[in-house]
């Protein structure tokens, strides 16, 4: 981009604060405006070397308030957010140690961020960006304190609202501490579903929990298939869901065949267990909801009905 | 006024249909089997309440008054529709598409002679000409109503003054032209990539890019009887443009140790010069430069790996690793898989590495029993912009060479 040189950059940082508060959607101001940042910081040593654009913590400080003034009536502008992502991953990135007494202000700066998206979920707990950037944090920061903290968060979340699928997404970054290739241990996984039925038992409708529960057991299936943990893992799993529905037929004189996804839920563990009977009344429960109870499905339920036909065949 | 008089009818229709004795539709749906949206009994059930429900709820009730069956309206009803122009007799039962007042609708934004400027709040997207331009050229153009040369010619002007030229560095051996292979020899070179941004001056942005090489593809592929000069200069354009977007595509690549068993690479791309990694500047790169023939090797290699990665526990994709499950990101990201497994000479998507059965399992479970409509995660309410997003990710998956396809409810 062949834009004239600033010799005072001071000022063009003043106008691109200014400029900002018309349109904070104009990514070509803020991404100058970095640039006045970075030629306005020293970096702490003459030999210094980063991937990471460093910003001296005074900018730092300023543009995050910056950012939280204009970001309060624009939550969901992608610029603002990535502001205060850039602004941080030079810091960020330099923790590498856990103990939280040595990294005295980053660690600082890092609470306060938790803190300011915690304020941004208060409004919205639903905000893709918010969630995001919270992620990013957790990730990039690795602190075995901060994953076990998450959890507590994430579980006064699901207090407040048992379907607040942010929640649940955010638990399942959690519990696998940010990584997909590393096995995720029986162990966990079968803490993780006593959780997750515990919240079920709650409203049998929800979706969420019953795909987190069908996800923790199809890794599993993909792990250890066939292992006698797995078998135990499955009929566990299995007795659990049929006393939800059982406890919530009870409970409510309902059908418990309207809790479609609870349904769904276990046509998928029946097909993972994969004997002739498991397999016949997945067909069956796939034909009543494709029948009754799940007519706006009907056309996915009827082909799920045929394929787990041929398997049974 | 029509959408105050279209609310009062819809609102006396449904005080009178309380009372009378029509065949209500969710006995419809009993006898015959189909789905009916605004059936009472398929309303979202819940035995807690909280946020989502309340907000949900709402929903449903602001939605019920438009599910009313036309043949059962009175004669005074059908006659306020049919003045409306939305249906065509007493007999319809049909409401019909408002193809000239959507046109003009669509016009106000390109106005070229009689200069007609959107009103202030419109500074918000002061960024976004491209799109702006995009959304109504390419209304205007599945209405079949597209507007005069002049104005065409206008466009193209107006967009190639949003492009750009930037500094990049690039491998010295990335050619248009040729497939090579980018890790032979790390030698770069400064060179002058470019692309289309949100307005004069402004960086160049993946998703005004997309949009300005949308709208200029629509032109240029304008039947070249009817609008000879337009398609002429917006292919002219591209021609000219091809080399520089594929070295600004190649310099926003953000190479990564995968989160693989092997821990090879993957690459991400940012929307923009020091800009967020998301799954939107993948397909958005993929599908401009599927279009313009510039879908090298370089530009692929890592790419359909970090896109897999986007797949959450849910079946969907996110934004990034991780995140949320989310309509418009899964659109992104299979849009990128397919445009990527066909210019890999894959045999279908899941030989991506993609979990295709999840995917279309959280897919179908995102249309909404009362409603109709397509929400965009799990939990959260209904959006028209959803039908688009989800609606389309199902269909793609309808092109898929396995025989695994089906369409929506």
């Amino acid at each position: 981009m062949n834009f004239p040189t600033f010799d005072i950059p001071e000022r063009a940082l003043e106008l691109t604060a200014l400029c900002l508060r018309f349109n904070p959607a104009n990514y070509t101001t803020w991404w100058f405006r970095r640039q006045c940042l970075a030629s306005l910081s020293t970096p702490p040593t003459s030999d210094f070397e980063s991937k990471y654009t460093y910003f001296s913590e005074n900018f730092i400080a300023n543009d995050l308030m910056l950012a939280s003034k204009l970001g309060g009536s624009n939550p969901k502008n992608y610029q603002v957010w990535y502001h205060r992502r850039n602004l941080l991953e030079q810091s960020f990135s330099d923790m590498t140690s856990d103990s939280d007494t040595e990294c005295g202000s980053v660690l600082e700066l890092v609470n306060e961020e938790l803190e300011y998206i915690a304020g941004v979920l208060d409004k919205d707990s639903k905000n893709y960006h918010a969630w995001s950037h919270r992620q990013w944090i957790l990730k990039i920061i690795n602190m075995e304190s901060k994953w076990t903290a998450e959890i507590e968060y994430i579980n006064d979340l699901l207090e407040a609202d048992v379907r607040n699928n942010s929640a649940w997404n955010q638990r399942w970054l959690v519990s696998h501490r940010g990584s997909k290739s590393k096995p995720f241990p029986v162990e966990a996984a079968s803490e993780e579903v006593n959780f997750v039925i515990s919240k079920a038992r709650e409203d049998p409708y929800n979706e969420s929990p019953w795909r987190y529960f069908v996800a923790l057991i199809k890794e599993q299936f993909r792990l250890i298939a066939s292992s006698p943990e797995f078998v135990s893992l499955v009929d566990t799993c299995e007795n659990a869901l049929k006393e939800v529905k059982e406890k919530f037929e009870l409970e409510s004189k309902k059908d418990g065949m309207e809790c479609t996804h609870l349904i769904a839920a276990h046509i998928d563990i029946l097909e993972m267990k994969g004997d002739e009977d498991s397999l016949s009344s997945a067909v069956e429960f796939a034909i009543l909801l494709e029948s009754r109870y799940d007519p706006v499905r009907k056309k996915y339920w009827k082909l799920r009905a045929q394929q787990l036909q041929v398997v049974a065949n | 006024y029509q959408y105050i008089s279209i609310t009062y009818v819809l609102y006396s229709v449904l005080h009178q249909q309380q009372h009378n004795t029509t065949i209500s539709k969710s006995i419809m749906a009993e006898i015959t089997g189909n789905f009916v949206p605004g059936t009472t009994k398929y309303k979202s059930k819940y035995t807690v309440v909280n946020q989502t429900t309340s907000l949900q709820q709402t929903t449903e009730t602001e939605c019920a008054p438009f599910f009313i069956s036309i043949a059962s309206l009175d004669p005074n009803s059908k006659r306020d529709l049919e003045r409306l122009g939305l249906i065509q007799d007493e007999n319809s039962t049909n409401i019909r598409l408002l193809r000239k007042k959507h046109a003009a609708y669509l016009r106000r934004p390109l106005y070229f002679k009689n200069v007609q400027t959107l009103p202030g709040s419109y500074i918000s997207l002061d960024s976004s000409k491209p799109w702006i331009i995009y959304w109504t050229l390419h209304g205007l153009d599945l209405l079949d109503d597209l507007p005069d040369e002049d104005t065409l010619i206008g466009i193209v002007h107006t967009l190639e003054a949003c492009w750009s030229n930037v500094n990049v560095k690039v491998n010295v051996n990335a050619k248009v032209n040729e497939k090579v292979n980018v890790n032979d020899g790390n030698e770069e070179e400064d060179a002058l990539g470019g692309g289309f941004g949100g307005g004069v001056g402004q960086l160049p942005h993946c998703a005004t890019n997309y949009a300005a090489v949308n709208a200029l593809s629509i032109i240029a592929g304008c039947d070249v009887g009817d609008y000879p000069d337009a398609a002429k200069l917006a292919l002219d354009l591209l021609k000219r443009k091809r080399d520089s977007l594929l070295k600004w595509f190649l310099s926003l690549r953000y190479e990564r140790k995968g989160d693989n068993e092997k821990g090879s690479m993957v690459c991400g791309y940012r929307m923009q010069h020091d800009g967020e990694v998301d799954v939107r500047a993948t397909y958005c790169i993929c599908s401009v430069a599927s279009l313009l023939n510039i879908l090298t090797s370089d530009l692929m290699d890592g790419m359909m790996e970090h896109v897999v990665e986007c797949q959450t526990f849910e079946g969907g994709f996110g934004g990034e690793p991780f995140a949320e499950a989310h309509g418009g990101y899964t659109f992104c990201a299979l849009g990128a898989l397919q445009i990527l497994t066909k210019a890999k000479g894959m045999a279908n998507l899941e030989q991506s590495g993609m979990d295709f059965v999840a995917l279309r399992n959280w897919l179908v479970n995102r249309q909404m029993g009362y409603e109709g409509g397509f929400q965009g995660r799990c939990n959260k309410l209904v959006d028209g912009c959803y039908t688009f997003w989800v609606g389309s990710a199902i269909a793609i998956l309808g092109l898929d060479g396995t025989n695994q396809q089906f369409d929506s409810g």
